[in-house]
């Protein structure tokens, strides 16, 4: 399953920032579920920053995908923040949203930040901006970011953050449209000054279980 | 004797259990598109056709369907968009039995395809009738929550939603985002909606802004739009004459699960009778001319076609 993205994760130095977008009908929650449940089987150490979805989403995915998210976080190998809880708290009290301030733990082995389109509703793009910039000072291994990007606004936010980023994974619709067997296009870049640049577009089809990446033109899974 | 553990969303009311918890939009075809219904912590966003004249039934059908099954429902408008009193009335939908063939002979390889021109009905014991209006009653007696967002600011209204999600029902929600409120109002209610028993219908009206549209596009869980064809597009084209317009899935539903209900096709049409709003497959009309069709070429410079 989805081997020829783990290369492109190998071809990394360790300590990237993954820059992971979507756009339209196409969410790049496969992505970060894959990666979040590749780190937790190898017993890697993971921050999950919650914005987009809430931890019960990423509890839900992991469980029947069958990856050890429970005992993760028992173990303590897993830590949360659910920023969606305390949004509805501050939602439920009448209150306008606020940008989180979030304690990052330097010493995990990867850190998720699951979607800043939320953070850009509510704040301005240079305040995100910021923000990631506090985040990617702080954390010493691999940082990935996740962002939908729609609409201007957040092209914007989108473009800045490719900038600073080393290695992207861009996930988009069909541009022939709709198709039930192939959900869509990911695109795969990686611009390492160590390693040559490289670039890669497949086509992908989500199940419960996880993705599939296929040949473009093709129905053969990459394995 | 096996054991399975039960959600509190199954024992509700008018809501259907599975891997996502669903309730009825309605319109038993629109939920059989969406995979059974609208899932339970979901934002919908409807982008309503130039007029407003068909997307505003398809809103009458989703309260009318809250009230039938005793669901709270929360409108969120400008104050009078929206006339309670034309809601459709509820009837007990008449089973039909299957038709059977006799008078057509298919062809064994077409008889095995499923029929494409209608859409498969749910379970649903009742129908609306858009000729006749709801009793008055029924509606007095209905747990209806009004905010005007012209008198309320967006905070104030969204309090008065945390406070009405009910722990033993389904909240239904049905706001007009894009002209009043805005995508922070949008992004709120999906964050307050979410794991809880509430379904939001929320409306986009056709003069919003495409960068809006874009923002509130990519916060909705599942997007719908309605495109109406004007009178010489129904006379002109064969294609639309019997419809009133096109309905696109344009998003689809991805509620706690990395991929969703994934329907055979995401466009289909629907038309409107004086009692029924029905959607169907978009698909080509057969061809009906006596002639044989033929596929010819013809050379530019000779007068004989080429048949092959």
């Amino acid at each position: 399953m989805f081997l020829e993205f783990n290369k492109f994760l190998a071809s990394g130095s360790g300590n990237d920032v993954l820059f992971v977008s979507s756009r339209g009908s196409c969410s790049h929650n496969f992505v970060l579920s894959h990666m979040l449940g590749n780190a937790l089987k190898k017993q890697q150490t993971v921050h999950l920053i919650c914005c987009g979805e809430s931890s019960q989403f990423f509890s839900l995915v992991c469980q029947r995908a069958g990856l050890p998210f429970r005992q993760s976080l028992e173990k303590g190998d897993l830590k949360i923040t659910c920023q969606v809880t305390s949004w509805r708290a501050q939602a439920a009290r009448g209150e306008a949203l606020t940008v989180p301030d979030v304690e990052i733990d330097s010493d995990r082995n990867l850190v998720i930040f699951d979607d800043l389109l939320p953070l850009l509703d509510i704040s301005s793009c240079n305040e995100v901006l910021r923000r990631v910039f506090e985040i990617k000072a702080k954390v010493k291994s691999m940082l990935v970011i996740g962002l939908k990007a729609d609409d201007p606004e957040s092209e914007r936010l989108s473009k800045f953050l490719k900038s600073m980023s080393t290695m992207w994974v861009d996930v988009f619709p069909l541009s022939t449209g709709y198709s039930k067997e192939v959900h869509g296009v990911i695109e795969l870049s990686n611009i390492n000054p160590i390693n040559d640049s490289s670039k890669q577009k497949m086509h992908f089809k989500v199940t419960e279980r996880g993705a599939k990446l296929l040949v473009i033109g093709s129905h053969i899974p990459i394995t | 004797m096996s054991f399975q553990r039960r959600s509190v969303a199954s024992s509700l009311k008018g809501v259907r259990p599975g891997l996502v918890a669903t309730t009825s939009a309605g319109s038993s075809q629109l939920d059989s598109i969406l995979g059974g219904g609208l899932p339970l912590g979901s934002v919908n966003l409807i982008a309503e056709d130039a007029h407003n004249v068909f997307a505003i039934q398809l809103t009458k059908s989703f309260i009318a369907e809250g009230i039938a099954h005793g669901h709270r429902v929360m409108i969120i408008d400008g104050g009078t968009s929206l006339d309670l009193s034309e809601l459709p009335k509820k009837i007990p939908r008449e089973w039909k039995l299957p038709q059977t063939r006799d008078e057509m002979k298919i062809a064994f390889r077409y008889e095995r395809l499923p029929e494409h021109q209608s859409l498969p009905e749910s379970q649903s014991d009742h129908i609306f009738d858009f000729v006749l209006s709801i009793e008055p009653e029924e509606l007095a007696k209905a747990d209806i929550v009004r905010c005007n967002c012209l008198v309320q600011s967006s905070e104030e209204i969204l309090r008065i939603l945390a406070s009405s999600i009910p722990s033993d029902n389904v909240l239904r929600v049905v706001a007009t985002v894009g002209l009043l409120l805005d995508h922070k109002f949008l992004r709120t209610l999906k964050i307050l909606s979410r794991h809880v028993n509430v379904v939001c219908w929320v409306s986009v009206p056709h003069c919003c802004s495409n960068e809006r549209f874009q923002r509130f596009f990519a916060i909705a869980d599942a997007v719908l739009s309605l495109v109406a064809f004007s009178s010489d597009q129904r006379k002109t084209n064969p294609l639309y004459k019997k419809h009133h317009g096109l309905l696109n899935l344009d998003k689809i539903p991805e509620i706690n699960s990395i991929t969703g209900h994934k329907p055979p096709c995401v466009e289909y049409a629907f038309h409107q009778t004086g009692k029924r709003f029905d959607i169907e497959q978009l698909h080509m009309p057969p061809d009906l001319s006596e002639s044989p069709p033929t596929m010819s070429c013809q050379t530019s410079g000779g007068n004989r076609a080429m048949d092959f």
